[in-house]
């Protein structure tokens, strides 16, 4: 009776392994867990709001130009993050980006294209790492990847379609306000991790 | 049969849980599922929406030529997997095919036909190494593959088609946005493929 039993614990054993599934970055898994992952930092949404702002505000080809290099550049912070390269002040990056790019917007600095996608680039260095170290073990690859850069890009097109109010005089000003609002939300960004 | 023995048996029975290494959609599985794999499986989506925005900027005469590369790709991927050679890292290597014609479409680079052609070409083979049926019979595995075909074929068409739809300067910044965040995606996903 013991030599029958022991086998076909064993064999229960085996066939109870849970299923092996290939494709872990389905749309119904990790993809959600991106998706909202980025919604839940107010800093990184600030300063993601404020990229499309300042974008709509400067007109083309800094529309377009900012939520193109911003992601790219991110995804490039978040593979420092994702390889555990080390970058202290990570968080103090992104208090920074909301305060300076709302200062930029409220105060609707014009600098050179060049100048703006170097500081709006420099910026998605720290979001991406930061994003990058916080992605959870479990999280499937593909899919948890792209919900994070989609929703980081919808983010940058929400900010797109407030700021192109600022086409109308009375537009321009609540453009202006929400970057004072948004470089406000970055001083107490700081103030918190001082 | 003791009593025992038939608890074990039926535990046995019923304790595996469906194996669906190839089933994205729940439920969904043969020749109908692997019609729509390539649609739900959020690799190959990134892969043949970013080669059919690229394929989109070139003249409408010259398209036909890379959904047959595409079609002859997958074609040479089922034929790899029916000589029941195992794919290691077709996942990783779509991604890093995407991450090349995502850069390529946010930049707006042209790159040389021949050039898109292989990469057409490429995308195909993947994606079918990438598409094993988990079919028992053989019967089931080629309609399963013929399912994938057909899809994968189906939705890189309409990506050119719709693509090529979007003429506005607005409509291209959407594209190439888009591409960013394809070439953003797969970057990532490289690297967490690759770190854990």
């Amino acid at each position: 009776m013991r030599h029958g039993v022991i086998p076909f614990v064993v064999l229960v054993a085996l066939l109870a392994a849970v299923p092996a599934i290939a494709h872990t970055g389905t749309f119904g898994g990790g993809l959600w867990g991106g998706l909202v992952h980025p919604l839940f930092g107010l800093d990184h949404v600030a300063a993601m709001v404020a990229v499309g702002l300042w974008g709509a505000f400067l007109g083309a080809p800094a529309i377009f130009v900012l939520p193109i290099i911003f992601p790219l550049v991110m995804a490039g912070g978040g593979v420092l993050g994702i390889l555990g390269v080390p970058l202290p002040v990570a968080e103090i990056g992104i208090a920074v980006s909301a305060l300076a790019l709302g200062l930029m917007v409220a105060f609707a600095v014009r600098p050179p294209l060049i100048v703006a996608a170097a500081l709006v680039g420099g910026f998605a260095i720290f979001h991406g790492h930061t994003h990058g170290s916080e992605i959870p073990p479990g999280a499937s690859a593909v899919g948890y990847s792209l919900g994070f850069v989609v929703a980081t890009g919808l983010l940058h097109l929400a900010g797109i379609g407030f700021g192109l109010l600022a086409r109308w005089p009375s537009g321009a000003l609540a453009v202006r306000t929400a970057g004072a609002i948004i470089a406000f939300t970055g001083v107490v960004f700081l103030s918190r991790l001082a | 049969m003791t009593a025992f023995r038939r608890l074990i048996f039926f535990i046995a029975a019923i304790a595996p849980d469906m194996a669906e290494a190839h089933a994205p959609l729940g439920g969904v599985g043969g020749f109908a599922g692997s019609l729509l794999h390539p649609f739900f499986v959020p690799v190959h989506v990134m892969a043949i929406l970013g080669m059919g925005s690229l394929v989109a900027w070139l003249p409408t005469q010259g398209r036909a030529i890379f959904l047959i590369a595409f079609a002859l790709g997958l074609l040479a991927g089922s034929i790899t997997i029916a000589i029941e050679y195992t794919p290691i890292y077709a996942n990783e290597t779509l991604l890093a095919l995407s991450l090349i014609i995502g850069g390529a479409v946010a930049l707006a680079l042209s790159l040389p036909p021949f050039a898109m052609g292989l990469l057409a070409a490429a995308i195909g083979t993947v994606i079918a190494l990438d598409s094993p049926p988990d079919a028992i019979t053989v019967r089931e595995a080629i309609l399963m593959q013929l399912g994938m075909f057909i899809g994968a074929t189906a939705f890189f068409w309409g990506a050119i088609e719709a693509a090529s739809w979007l003429r506005r300067p607005w409509q291209q910044i959407g594209v190439r946005v888009l591409g960013s965040w394809i070439a953003a995606s797969a970057l990532l996903g490289l690297a967490l493929r690759f770190a854990r």
